[in-house]
């Protein structure tokens, strides 16, 4: 049998779409999503927030996770810590600089699974200018559709990941006592799209 | 922080006046005096990445600037310097602003950094006019950098409120040494010690003026008013009788900036 560059390049092409058809696309659900975060307020205790501003989508593949990506955009002067005060403080230049920075975005580059359920979602996270890896351990919790809508499905995961706020330039962070390191939990529910 | 915002700028300001009091060179007080600015800006804020991301980037970039600018202009005529600070504050508005410019959002927090650039004019322009009273302009930016770090930092920008505390003690510091022989003998270094001072001073409190009202997320436009007030105390101290010896008028700037700079302050705090 002759071997065709352009037969190799044909099959690349089937084999490429039918990987990115078997994952779904879901759209996060911003009323049933939490992006909360902790960090060490001067050693008293763990200062929290989240953001109220979610959204974005996650391409879902089942039989192989490792084909899937999230793409994730934080409303980021929709930061809630419980003090309109600190809010506003945590929305200026010195950290969050949300005038300058209004969206905090995450981009999925590789999915790694470690169990039936669970895996590490590496990513380029951006915040305030600042571009760097995170890594997400991912629980996928469940799959059904709602009980009062059978045509519309939801999916749920949980996730949490630690960052260094001085990695992206929040250096007041420390002036201030607070941190540096922050931890992010996430609980998400997502809607299959047709 | 206490180290890095007062004892260090403070220190620096006191060992580069009394460098300078030995140099008659406009030039040479013009640049050491805008580097001291630089310096104190990264040991506050920290060296900036290349290309700058945020604006609190921007403004440790418009300081170098500004102690590029310095030494050119210093040798000038008045109208020069006049343009090259306008262009450096106006540049420093574009700059800092572009992000909020480009994006479609709304422009009315920044009309008060327009305001600094009208004020900041006026200071220049009778700076420049001033033949008495050597630091009558130096004091008044004193005043409106010692007032800037409060407000600063009332209004939900740390970071402005640190940098102008630190330049308010290197100034401090600056003009320490040259006011203690004004006192003792007059000497002619004084005079374009203090020159320089307030061209490189207005230019650079401009700036933080331009980025305070851009960016601070809590800023009580009466506040920054009077903050701007403080700048134009010389104004009014060249027509008082009691301020016409040349040795009391820092005193009496300072004393009358007190008042709008008193208010900037509390209305800060009760916005706060």
């Amino acid at each position: 049998m002759t071997f065709h560059p352009k037969m190799a390049l044909a099959a690349a092409m089937i084999l490429a779409s039918t990987t990115a058809n078997a994952a779904e696309r879901y759209q996060i659900d911003e009323a049933h999503t939490w992006v909360t975060f902790s960090l060490s307020h001067a050693g008293w205790a763990n200062a929290r927030g989240l953001f109220r501003g979610v959204s974005g989508e996650i391409f879902f593949d089942q039989e192989d996770v490792t084909n899937s990506s999230v793409s994730v955009v934080l409303d980021a002067s929709s930061l809630d810590t419980n003090s309109e005060q600190r809010d506003r403080d945590m929305a200026g230049p010195d950290f969050l600089n949300s005038v300058e920075f209004p969206e905090i975005t995450f981009e999925s580059t590789r999915i790694e699974q470690t169990g039936e359920r669970t895996g590490i979602v590496y990513g380029d996270m951006t915040l305030i200018g600042v571009t760097r890896e995170v890594a997400l351990d991912v629980t996928w919790n469940a799959e059904f559709p709602l009980p009062w809508d059978p045509s519309t499905v939801k999916t749920g995961f949980s996730a949490t990941a630690q960052i260094d706020g001085t990695d992206f330039g929040m250096n007041s962070l420390v002036d201030f006592g607070l941190g540096p390191v922050i931890d992010i939990v996430i609980d998400a529910e997502a809607v299959r799209q047709n | 922080m206490m180290l890095s915002m007062i004892v260090l700028p403070l220190a620096l300001g006191v060992s580069l006046s009394a460098v300078l009091c030995m140099s008659q060179h406009a030039w040479l007080h013009s640049s050491a005096i805008a580097a001291g600015f630089l310096l104190v800006g990264v040991i506050i804020s920290g060296l900036p990445p290349f290309p700058p991301i945020s604006s609190k980037h921007k403004i440790i970039y418009l300081l170098a600037v500004i102690c590029v600018a310095a030494p050119v202009v210093s040798s000038r005529g008045k109208l020069i310097r006049l343009v090259t600070a306008g262009l450096i504050i106006c540049g420093a508005f574009l700059w800092l602003s572009w992000r909020r410019l480009s994006a479609d959002m709304p422009i009315e927090p920044l009309l008060p950094s327009l305001s600094v650039l009208v004020v900041w004019l006026v200071g220049v322009v009778q700076a420049e006019r001033s033949k008495t009273g050597t630091f009558l302009w130096p004091s008044a930016v004193f005043a409106a950098l010692l007032t800037a770090s409060p407000v600063g930092l009332l209004s939900g920008y740390l970071g402005l409120g640190q940098l102008s505390g630190g330049f308010a003690a290197y100034l401090g510091g600056v003009l320490l040494l040259p006011y203690a022989s004004l006192l003792l003998a007059f000497p002619k270094s004084a005079q374009v010690f203090a020159a320089s001072t307030a061209w490189v001073g207005l230019t650079a409190i401009g700036v933080l003026a331009v980025s305070l009202a851009s960016f601070a997320t809590n800023l009580h436009p009466l506040a920054f008013g009077l903050l701007l007030l403080t700048l134009l105390s010389p104004l009014i101290v060249v027509r008082l009788p009691i301020a016409q010896p040349s040795h009391l008028q820092p005193i009496v700037v300072v004393a009358l900036a007190a008042m709008p700079a008193g208010g900037a302050i509390l209305t800060s705090y009760l916005y706060f």
